[in-house]
Parts: structure tokens; sequence; C-alpha cells
């Protein structure tokens, strides 16, 4: 009862006369009034904690708005790191929010975690294949089911290529066909590690998130944290909150 | 020198303009990363150390009291050079060897006085975080301005009575499990006489 008393005159719940009965109480009793400024000191103490929460949030998208894209402009593709900073840019927004609001709905997960992959940083210089540039071209256009008829064009062994893989797997994932790109995933040989396993794996594990297969999503997120990979941190987040 | 103000500057980061505040955090990583590299410090501790030092300098806006003697992107280089040299720092911002950042600050009682307003906010956050996810998500809404319909709707309650009823039991939930903690005690009774940095009960590396 005085907590909803105290709850009412914070958040402004009071008309004008409960209010001023309600300082004259205060003044009246210092239980009373002790427990308003625990009250008013605990609420101040968790805004602080929230606007920094914020704050934070705000200083990582602009750092990965400025520095992330330009240091993809002279990325080296054999240093792990940078695929580091290329996850943040990508998840970040999303990730942050989810950490913010707590879902816990696999389908709210996966959009939460969910982004499609970034290729521009990594192809460009990596290759003067015309075919390959013209499947990256096609996959930053957004025309994905061009880049899947361009790379069914491609040799087996080069539609096994893990760029590729990771290519058709992310086009598949966003013409929904979940199960495909799983199938796509599993062809990644996680003993035989390239700069987009990591990538592969984080989006198979969403993919069964999507799926709602979930057991099989933990036990893949459970491999991709337990590997300290890129997207290790992400993927913890994710079984936290998973039902 | 900056265009702006400091102080300026304070102001319009505290309301939430982005545009100032990616134009110091520019500025502040950019000569950061230089020294980095000048020092052979990796690209991403040197990202840390500016964040860390934003975060220092955004608590000490947010409290207020902030009066500056050089331009503000100086004084966040200074704080995160002092992060890189692992000076090492309190989660709320003070450097550990009590000498705060800012200079004008020179009052030892109101250095004490901070300390423990601190550590008590450090404790709330503490048994704040300890919540379920639905009490710290229906109190952290209501702090962040959210009507409790607005409440109701988001979380998806049947009403907003029970909103209100459910944020009470929270409420009064945390507040019991604050007074319970031995610690809280401590601080209660605390002044700049007698004050020291209470041992933390159940103490663990950044608990609280």
């Amino acid at each position: 009862m005085q907590t909803q008393k105290i709850l009412n005159y914070l958040y402004g719940k009071m008309n004008k006369q409960e209010n001023i009965k309600f300082i004259q109480d205060c003044k009246n009793d210092s239980n009373l009034n002790n427990e308003l400024n625990l009250h008013k000191e605990v609420d101040s103490a968790i805004k602080t904690e929230i606007k920094v929460k914020h704050f934070k949030n705000q200083l990582n998208t602009i750092h990965n708005e400025v520095f992330a894209q330009k240091q993809s402009k002279v990325i080296n593709l054999q240093n792990k790191w940078y695929w580091a900073a290329a996850s943040i840019t990508v998840f970040s927004g999303t990730a942050i929010y989810t950490i913010a609001r707590q879902f816990q709905n696999p389908d709210k997960l996966f959009n939460s975690y969910y982004a499609v992959w970034n290729p521009s940083m990594t192809t460009r210089s990596v290759t003067s294949e015309i075919e390959l540039t013209k499947i990256i071209e096609s996959f930053e256009a957004k025309d994905y089911g061009l880049s899947l008829q361009l790379i069914n064009l491609l040799s087996l062994e080069s539609q096994r290529n893990p760029k590729i893989l990771l290519i058709t797997g992310c086009s598949l994932m966003e013409n929904e066909k979940y199960t495909e790109a799983i199938e796509v995933f599993d062809k990644f040989d996680n003993a035989n590690y390239t700069l987009y396993t990591d990538a592969g794996n984080w989006y198979k594990a969403l993919c069964l998130l999507k799926n709602k297969n979930i057991n099989k999503a933990k036990s893949e997120l459970k491999n991709i944290v337990k590997s300290k990979g890129t997207y290790s941190l992400e993927a913890q987040e994710v079984l936290k909150k998973i039902k | 020198m900056s265009n702006i103000p400091g102080e300026k500057q304070i102001k319009e980061i505290l309301n939430g303009n982005e545009k100032i505040l990616k134009k110091v955090y520019k500025k502040v990583y950019t000569h950061i990363e230089r020294y980095a590299f000048g020092t052979n410090i990796s690209q991403n501790v040197a990202k840390e150390a500016v964040q860390d030092a934003f975060e220092i300098f955004y608590r000490q806006a947010l409290e207020g009291n902030l009066s500056l003697s050089c331009t503000l992107e100086t004084y966040i280089i200074s704080i995160a050079k002092r992060v890189i040299h692992k000076e090492e720092r309190d989660w709320y911002g003070r450097l550990k060897d009590g000498i705060d950042m800012d200079d004008e600050i020179d009052d030892v009682d109101e250095i004490v006085t901070k300390q423990i307003q601190e550590q008590k906010h450090r404790l709330f956050n503490h048994e704040f975080q300890k919540l379920d996810s639905e009490c710290k998500t229906i109190i952290s809404l209501t702090l962040e301005g959210y009507s409790s319909e607005e409440i109701s709707k988001k979380m998806n309650f049947t009403s907003e009575e029970y909103t209100r009823n459910k944020r009470s039991k929270c409420k009064r939930y945390l507040i019991e499990q604050i007074k319970e903690n031995p610690d809280y005690e401590k601080l209660r009774n605390a002044n700049t006489e007698n004050f020291e940095l209470p041992v933390w009960e159940n103490e663990q590396a950044g608990e609280y």
C-alpha cells in the first residue's frame, strides 16, 4: 500500500489533493519520507544506467558507421580480427536492441539478430573473376534470385568455395528458404577453418532458430560460443534468451 | 580548438545530439588510433579505451559537475590514454588513484560523499539486475517515461491495473532486496568521517 502510494506520487498518478496530503504525510512520518527518498535514489541510479546503456549503443553505432567502413577499404582478408569488426557492423544495431528488450521468442530472436551478410568489404579486393563479381553485385543489389541463378552456373567445385557457400546460404535465407540454407551451411568444413566458417555457423544457427528447431539451434550456438569465434558473444546472448 | 565551447557540446551530447557526438568521437578516435599505432597497441584496445573514456565522461556529465579547462576532445583523449595505460578506474568513472579527472574538485568531503553515492548506485543496480526480466523491463520502461497504458500494450498485459500492481510488486521487492543487502546498511550509515570502501558481501570480480 505504501509502495503504491509512493509510486503514484513519483510517477504523477495523484491528483492535486492527494499530492498535498502525501507531502504532508511525509513531513509527519520520517519512515515514509525515508522510503520515498530511497525510491528516488534507486530510480535515479537505474535511470543513469539506462542512459549510459543508450549512450554506449550510440557510440558503437557511430564507431561502426564511421570507422568500420573506413577499415573495410583496407581490410586484410587473412586477419580474423577484421571479421570481428565486420560482424559488429552487421549485427550491432539489432543485437543492442535485443539486449535492451530481452526477447525470448525464436522468431523475434531471429529477427533481432539476423542481418544480411555484407560481402562488399571483402570481395572487391579479392577477386577479378567476372562471375564472382557479378554474383556479388547481384547480392549487394539484393537480387538474391539472380545471385542463386549465377551460382548455379558455376562449376560444382566453385560452388563449394566457402565464400560462395556463404552467399548461397544467405541468398536462400533472404528468400526465406531456411531449410535449404541449412543444407548449404552444413557443407562448411569446420575442420578446415576459413574466414567464412564463423559466419556460416552463425547463420545456420539462426536458420535453425527460425525453423523452431530449438534443440539443434542451441547445440549449434553452444559450439559457436565454445569456438570463441567472431559470433560467440551474440551466440551467448541468444542462448540466454532462447525459450 | 573546437568551434563549440565544451559546455555547449556537453549539453548537446546530454540531449542526444548525435551529430555533435559523432564529431567529437571522430576526433578522439582518430587521435587515439594514431597514438595506438605509434605505441603498438591493437585497434581493439584503442576502441575499448575510447569507448570507456566516453563512458567516464558521460557519467561525469550526467552528474552535472563537469567543467573543463581544455577542449572536450582533449579531455576525453586524456582519459582514453589513462585507460590504455591501465590506470584502473572504477565502474562509475572515478579513477581509483583518487584523483578525479575534474581538477576543479579538490574538496575531500565532496569526493567522499560522491564515493558513497556511487557505491550506493552500484548496489542499487546490482540488485536491479537480479530481478526477473519482466520486472526489469517494467521498471525500465516506467523510468524511460512510458505510461502504464503503453507498458501494458508493449508487454501484452491484460490491463493497466495489472501493470500498476505488477510494477508495485517489483519495486517493493527491489527495495526489500536492497534493504536486506548488508552493504546497504554500511553505506546508509556512512559519512565523510568514517567512510571506507566497503568489502562487499559475496564479492566477486566485477559483481558490483
